[in-house]
C-alpha cells in the first residue's frame, strides 16, 4: 500500500503539491491525470526518491522510500526527459542498467527493441523525440521493477508506436503484475488500461477512484438532435456534438432508472462517457448548461 | 562497504575502464616521444615525465570528479540506487582512481629513467630515481590527486544542488583543496616536485584536512539533492 499523507512540495514561493492525501493499494495500473503545472512529475518525484517532501509523509507498505535501498532498488521512474547521457549508444545503457538492476530482463530489453525498431548502435543524441520516449518504455518495463512509474513517457511516438507501447505495457503488465503509474494527457487513449484514476489539480487531490466507477459519473446521450435537447435541458452538459440531424451529448452525473427509461422512450441510445471529458469537466469546469 | 556500493564501485571501474586507458596510453606515447625528441637534441636537465605526469592526471581526476555528480549520480539514481550508496562507491572509486594515479607518477619516473640511462649515464641535472625518490613522489602526488578529485566533486556538487547562483557563491570554497594543495604541495618549472611554505608533514596535514571538509560538505549537500534532468 503506497500512503500518502498531508503532502506537500514547494519550489521556493511556488506550491506544486498542497497538503495531498491518498491511498494505492499496490498491484494495480493507475492513471495519474493533471493539467500542466499541476503536480504530477513532483508527486512522482517524491514517491521515486527523487526529490524529498518539503512537509508530509510517502510510505510504500509503511515504509519513507526516500533513500531506502530496498524501495528504490525496487522502483523505476521514466521521466518525459530520459535520465541518460546523450552520447552514450542504446546498447551500453541497457547493458548499465542490466549491470545495476537485479530485475532487469535483458532478452524482454532485446525484443522491445525490436518492436520499436530501435537500433542499439544508435547514440541517444541521434534519436528523435518519438524514438527517445521508446527508449524509455524499454527501460521502465524490462526493469520489472515491483512499481514502475512513467511520467509522460509517449512523447513525440507516433501512432503505431503508441500502440504498441500500450500492447506491451499491458502484456508485460498481465505476465508480471506490479505497481504502474502512468502519467498521461492522452487519457481517451490510454484510459482503458487504467484499473483506477488518480486526477489532481493545483496540487491537490480532485478525484481518485476505479476506472469504471469513474466512467459511470457520466453518460454519452445520443440521438435526434431535438430529443437530445428536450433530454438535457436543465442537466450539466460536457460536450455537444452535431452530425446532420443526429446530436450526441456527454452528460455529468448518473441516471436513475426512471431517466434511463424515459432516454429509451425518447428514442436516445445512452452509452459510456469518456474518461477526457470527465477530467476535462473536473479539472476546467468549462461546461455548457 | 555494502554490497550496492561495491556494485557501484566495480560499474564505475567497466565505464572508466577505456577512459583510464586511452588517457594512460596518450601520456605515455606523448611523453616517449616527447622524451626521444628533447633527448636527441639535448641533455635534459628535468624529468618530462614528472612535469607532465604529475599535473595531467590531477585535473583528470578533476574532470572525473564533476562527470560523477553531473552524469553518474542521476544514472545510479534512475536505476534504483541510493545517494547514500552512490557516494559511498562512487567515494571508494575515486580514492582508488588517485592512488594509481599517484603509484603512476614514480612508475613512469622508474621508466623514464632507466631508459634515459640505457648508456650507462643518466643526464646532469636529470632528478635521479630512487625508492626514497618514489615514495617521496607517491608522498607528493597522492593528496594532491585526492585534492582535485574531491574538489571536481565539490563543485559541480555546489552547482547541481544550489543551481548556478549558489554553485557560483561556493565555487571558491570547493576550489579551497585545490589551492591548498598548489599552495603547499607545488611543483617547480623544471618537473621537480618540492613542498613550499611549510614542512612536508605540515603541507599534507592542511591539504588532507582542507580535502577531508570539503568531502564532509559536499557529501552534506549531495545526500538529500534533488535528481535534476541535468546540472543547472
Amino acid at each position: 500500500m503506497i500512503e500518502i499523507n498531508d503532502l506537500a512540495v514547494r519550489y521556493g514561493d511556488t506550491v506544486a503539491i498542497d497538503r495531498l492525501r491518498l491511498s494505492m493499494p499496490t498491484g494495480k495500473i493507475y492513471g495519474l491525470l493533471g493539467r500542466n503545472g499541476s503536480g504530477k512529475t513532483s508527486l512522482l518525484s517524491v514517491l521515486a526518491s527523487y526529490r524529498k517532501a518539503s512537509s508530509g509523509s510517502i510510505t510504500i507498505d509503511g515504509v519513507d522510500p526516500f533513500e531506502n535501498a530496498a524501495i528504490m532498488r525496487q522502483t523505476a521512474f521514466i521521466r518525459d526527459t530520459l535520465d541518460v547521457n546523450d552520447q552514450e549508444r542504446i546498447s551500453r545503457i541497457l547493458c548499465f542498467a542490466g549491470w545495476v538492476r537485479s530485475t532487469w530482463d535483458t532478452g524482454y530489453a532485446e525484443r522491445l527493441l525490436d518492436v520499436f525498431e530501435l537500433n542499439p548502435r544508435k547514440r541517444i543524441s541521434a534519436l528523435s523525440r518519438g524514438q527517445r520516449s521508446s527508449l524509455g518504455v524499454v527501460l521502465g518495463l524490462a526493469a520489472r521493477a515491483p512499481l514502475t512509474i512513467l511520467d509522460e513517457v509517449y512523447l513525440g511516438m507516433d501512432a503505431v508506436a503508441r500502440t504498441a507501447f500500450y500492447r506491451e505495457l499491458l502484456a508485460d503488465y498481465l505476465a508480471h503484475p506490479r505497481t504502474m503509474i502512468l502519467s498521461t494527457h492522452l487519457i481517451d487513449e490510454v484510459a482503458d488500461l487504467f484499473e483506477r484514476v488518480i486526477i489532481i489539480d493545483r496540487g491537490r487531490l480532485v478525484l481518485h477512484e476505479e476506472a469504471d466507477e469513474l466512467k459511470g459519473r457520466g453518460v454519452a446521450v445520443t440521438g435526434p438532435a431535438d430529443a437530445v435537447d428536450a433530454f438535457t435541458a436543465g442537466r450539466t452538459v460536457l460536450s455537444r456534438q452535431s452530425l446532420g440531424g443526429v446530436r450526441s451529448a456527454t452528460l455529468y452525473g448518473r441516471l436513475d432508472s426512471d431517466e434511463t427509461d424515459r432516454a429509451k422512450a425518447a428514442g436516445l441510445t445512452l452509452g459510456p462517457v469518456g474518461v477526457q471529458d470527465l477530467f476535462v469537466h473536473l479539472t476546467a469546469g468549462e461546461v455548457s448548461r | 562497504m555494502n554490497p550496492t556500493s561495491l556494485l557501484v564501485m566495480k560499474t564505475l571501474f567497466r565505464i572508466y575502464r577505456p577512459v583510464v586507458l586511452w588517457f594512460a596510453g596518450i601520456l605515455v606515447i606523448g611523453a616517449a616521444i616527447a622524451d626521444a625528441v628533447i633527448t636527441r637534441f639535448t641533455e635534459p636537465e628535468f624529468s618530462l615525465w614528472l612535469l607532465v605526469s604529475s599535473t595531467a592526471p590531477r585535473y583528470w581526476l578533476m574532470v572525473v570528479g564533476i562527470i560523477l555528480v553531473t552524469m553518474q549520480l542521476r544514472q545510479y539514481i534512475s536505476n534504483g540506487v541510493t545517494r547514500r550508496d552512490f557516494l559511498i562507491g562512487a567515494g571508494v572509486f575515486g580514492l582508488i582512481l588517485a592512488v594509481l594515479a599517484a603509484l603512476w607518477v614514480p612508475l613512469g619516473h622508474g621508466v623514464e629513467s632507466a631508459l634515459l640511462g640505457l648508456d650507462g649515464q643518466l643526464p646532469a641535472g636529470y632528478p635521479p630515481f630512487s625508492f626514497s625518490v618514489a615514495l617521496r613522489e607517491f608522498g607528493y602526488m597522492l593528496p594532491g590527486a585526492i585534492a582535485f578529485l574531491v574538489a571536481g566533486v565539490a563543485i559541480s556538487g555546489g552547482y547541481y544542488r544550489y543551481g548556478l547562483w549558489g554553485g557560483s557563491l561556493a565555487l571558491l570554497p570547493c576550489a579551497l583543496p585545490v589551492v591548498a594543495t598548489e599552495a603547499f604541495l607545488g611543483i617547480d618549472g623544471q618537473g621537480h616536485l618540492s613542498t613550499r611554505l611549510v614542512p612536508y608533514a605540515v603541507a599534507l596535514a592542511v591539504s588532507l584536512a582542507v580535502t577531508a571538509v570539503a568531502a564532509a560538505v559536499c557529501h552534506l549537500a549531495l545526500r538529500d539533492a534533488p535528481i535534476r534532468r541535468t546540472a543547472e
